[in-house]
Parts: C-alpha cells; sequence; structure tokens
C-alpha cells in the first residue's frame, strides 16, 4: 500500500494519479483507434472529456442533493478537490448520457465508436485495481498463502493485484486487436472483464451482500457479462443479415 | 462466442459465487481502514487529564490527527471548530490527535489557544496512536461511528465544513 508519495514539502496521492494516467493513456488510444475507423479524433477527445466533466459534476452535485443544508451553508465545498463526496452511481450514469447525446449530436456512429473506446474501456479496467492497491482499498480475504500480504493487521489475498494483472492481459489484447468498425471489440472487452471480476471478488473481503452472504458485484458482474454476449451477438447476427450472410 | 461456452462459464461462474458466498465476518478487528474497529489510544490531553477513544463509545468520533507545524492542518481547524459547535450535544465528538513526536507540547497548546480550539485535544507523545493509524500525512482524519467503527478515512486536507458534516451525517445513520 502506497497512498501518498512525498516529494519534500508536497505530498501526492498516488490513487488519484493512477486513474489520471489511466485516463492520460485510454484517450490516447482512443482518438488514435477513431482516427484508424475514420471517426474524427478531435470529437472522441472532446467526447471522453465532455462525458467526464459532466460525469463529475453529477456525481459531486448528486452527494451534496443528500446533505444540502450541510452545502448551502458551505457552498464552496462544492468544488472541494478530494474523491470522498462523490456520488459514484450518478456519475457514471450521466458520464454515460453525455457521451451518448454528444456523438448522437457530433454524427458518430455507435459501432465505430465504441470500437474506438474498446482499448480505452480496457486500461481503465487497470487504473481501477491499480489505484485500490496504492490505496489498500477493496482488500482481499485473509489467507495463508506465501504470496499474500500484510494489509489491515491480517496476511491477505492481494486481490488488487488478481485484478491488475488480469485487467493488464486484457488490455493488452484489445490494445494490440486492429481496430474493427463492428464494435464487437467493445462487447469482448466488457464480458471478460466481467467474467474476470465474478472470478477475484470470490477473494475481496469488501463486497456488497446480498441475502445469504452471495456477493452483489459478482452476481452483476454476470449480469453484465450475459449482456455483453447477447448484444455482440445481436450485432453480429445484424451485421451477417446486411451483408447476407447466415 | 458460441452459446455452449458462454453458458458453462455462466453456470461456473454462479457455482463461484454460491461457493464464495460471504460468511458473516466475526468481531471486526482494530485498523485504520473504513469498516474495522478504530484504534483505541489512551493519551495525555493539553489539561493534564487522560482520554480513551473508547471512553466516546457511543458517539461519533472526528478522530483529527494534526501537528502545529502543518500547513492544511491550521487551515481546516476552524471548520474542525464549528463541526464541534455545530454537533455538540448531538452525539458528537471532534478530538485532535496531536502526533506530539513530530511536534511539541508547548507548540500545540499555543497552536489551540490561537485557533480558539474548544474540543479535546489529546497528546501522542510517544507516537503509539500515530503508530495504530498508520500515520502517513497530516492532517488525517478518521470519522468513528457510535460502535466504534471507523465509517470514513480522509487523508490529507485542508476539510471542508460541508465534507466533515457530511461524513458525519453518514456515520450518524449507522
Amino acid at each position: 500500500m502506497m497512498p501518498f508519495l512525498n516529494l519534500g514539502p508536497l505530498l501526492v496521492q498516488l490513487p488519484p494519479l493512477a486513474w489520471l494516467a489511466g485516463l492520460w493513456l485510454a484517450s490516447a488510444r482512443a482518438e488514435k483507434n477513431a482516427a484508424a475507423l475514420g471517426l474524427s479524433a478531435a470529437v472522441m477527445q472532446n467526447l471522453i472529456f465532455y462525458s467526464l466533466l459532466a460525469g463529475v459534476v453529477a456525481a459531486r452535485l448528486a452527494y451534496a442533493a443528500r446533505f444540502a443544508e450541510s452545502y448551502l451553508a458551505d457552498p464552496l465545498s462544492l468544488l472541494a478537490v478530494n474523491t470522498y463526496t462523490l456520488d459514484p452511481l450518478a456519475g457514471v450514469g450521466v458520464a454515460l448520457i453525455t457521451a451518448w447525446v454528444y456523438g448522437q449530436r457530433h454524427g458518430l456512429a455507435v459501432r465505430p465508436t465504441l470500437a474506438a473506446l474498446a482499448p480505452a474501456l480496457a486500461v481503465m479496467l487497470v487504473a481501477a485495481p491499480l489505484a485500490n492497491l496504492l490505496s489498500g482499498e477493496a482488500y482481499g480475504l485473509p489467507t495463508t498463502l506465501p504470496w499474500g500480504i500484510d494489509l489491515w493487521g491480517e496476511r491477505r489475498h492481494p486481490v488488487q493485484a488478481y485484478e491488475a494483472v488480469t485487467a493488464l492481459g486484457i488490455a493488452v489484447w484489445a490494445w494490440r486487436a486492429a481496430p474493427r468498425p463492428d464494435g464487437q471489440l467493445f462487447w469482448q472487452v466488457m464480458m471478460v472483464s466481467a467474467w474476470a471480476r465474478v472470478l477475484w471478488d470470490g477473494f475481496r473481503a469488501t463486497s456488497t451482500v446480498w441475502g445469504e452472504g452471495w456477493r452483489a458485484e459478482q452476481l452483476l458482474a454476470l449480469a453484465v457479462a450475459g449482456l455483453a454476449w447477447w448484444l455482440a451477438h445481436r450485432w453480429q447476427d445484424a451485421q451477417n443479415n446486411t451483408h447476407g450472410q447466415p | 462466442m458460441r452459446v455452449l461456452p458462454v453458458l458453462l462459464i455462466t453456470v461456473l461462474g454462479v457455482a463461484w459465487a454460491w461457493a464464495s458466498r460471504l460468511t458473516p465476518a466475526s468481531a471486526p478487528v482494530a485498523a485504520p481502514q473504513a469498516g474495522f474497529a478504530a484504534p483505541d489510544f489512551e493519551l495525555p490531553t493539553l489539561t493534564g487529564s487522560t482520554a480513551r477513544l473508547s471512553d466516546w463509545r457511543g458517539q461519533v468520533v472526528v478522530v483529527n490527527l494534526w501537528a502545529s507545524w502543518c500547513g492544511p492542518c491550521r487551515a481546516e481547524m476552524p471548520a474542525l471548530q464549528r463541526v464541534a459547535e455545530h454537533f455538540a450535544g448531538q452525539g458528537v465528538v471532534v478530538v485532535g490527535l496531536n502526533a506530539t513526536t513530530q511536534d511539541s507540547r508547548a507548540n500545540a497548546a499555543a497552536f489551540v489557544a490561537e485557533q480558539g480550539l474548544t474540543f479535546p485535544i489529546v497528546l501522542d507523545v510517544a507516537g503509539t496512536a500515530s503508530a495504530a493509524y498508520q500515520l502517513r500525512a497530516l492532517p488525517s482524519t478518521y470519522i468513528v461511528d457510535k460502535h466504534g467503527v471507523i465509517s470514513a478515512v480522509l487523508l490529507g486536507g485542508p476539510l471542508s465544513e460541508a465534507t466533515l458534516r457530511a461524513k458525519i451525517a453518514e456515520a450518524l445513520t449507522r
């Protein structure tokens, strides 16, 4: 765990830096793929930027709305630079809607856009467990295995490392894949990443529990994997019908 | 990808999800992380008495680790004081934990007087609390709920009053 780096008088928080590095790489790759697929790299860059901006603003406002009295008394806190006071669901939802609206308004076809974003998605899925490894969050169950790490008073599965390594493999595969306009790679990345999540979440200590010990994140990941496969299948069928293939 | 392999993987996934269900945890161990019991400490106060974190069990406790030379600590102290005043009598207490191994009692006392702080100040003279909380950055703030479990860890600063009030409100509902 290494949440900070002391550089003289400066204290650099490393987990947000991991996210920013992932974002930078993801954005650069998405723009390059966009150009290869005949899309405007500038529009792709703006799509990512405006979606993120809208997502962050929405996440902050949604969180603040839950504690309206506190934020009305101290409105400048809306601009506080921290990640503690964000509503992630609201942020992701608004980011996706913004991306959709922006893409539609600028004539971005859905399939090639998703194709361009596939490696970007894969890279961000590496950044997330890396940030968790640095911060010590989303930690693993206790273990006696020799590769366990000492964290929060016990020897634990380095589940963040398991996830990061798997995600890195998926990202390398997606990064090296030649960009194709059919968008299949996006659903494949999502499906394989979701299966990886099902696997590694079984070693996590911080899962949200539903009912008799069922891990919510695993069940949701199974649903996401199923949905991604179904959408990929449907798109493939539609494409085959368009080209007169069985 | 064909239906059969996907179906097989899905069935295996459901089986793994069933096999890896989370069993209820025993009493939470102490660690400076959300979801864990807040490491207890027994430290001298500026007024000469002794204070123990567990003495405040049943209340939400805001444990703020600080030092007099720390700029962000200085910047957020007024917010902590206002929060202490706002929540007075409502089952919330702010405790300032001075990292005295990196500071001095005299400087801490002068700082408290200068800032007009009225909440309890404890002195980590031997560094035991700093070690228990794995102090890496100043300021560091831990919101401990009524059951003695850490509900939020806020590293760095300065924290705003709204952030503190929101995190305290979350802890009050636990």
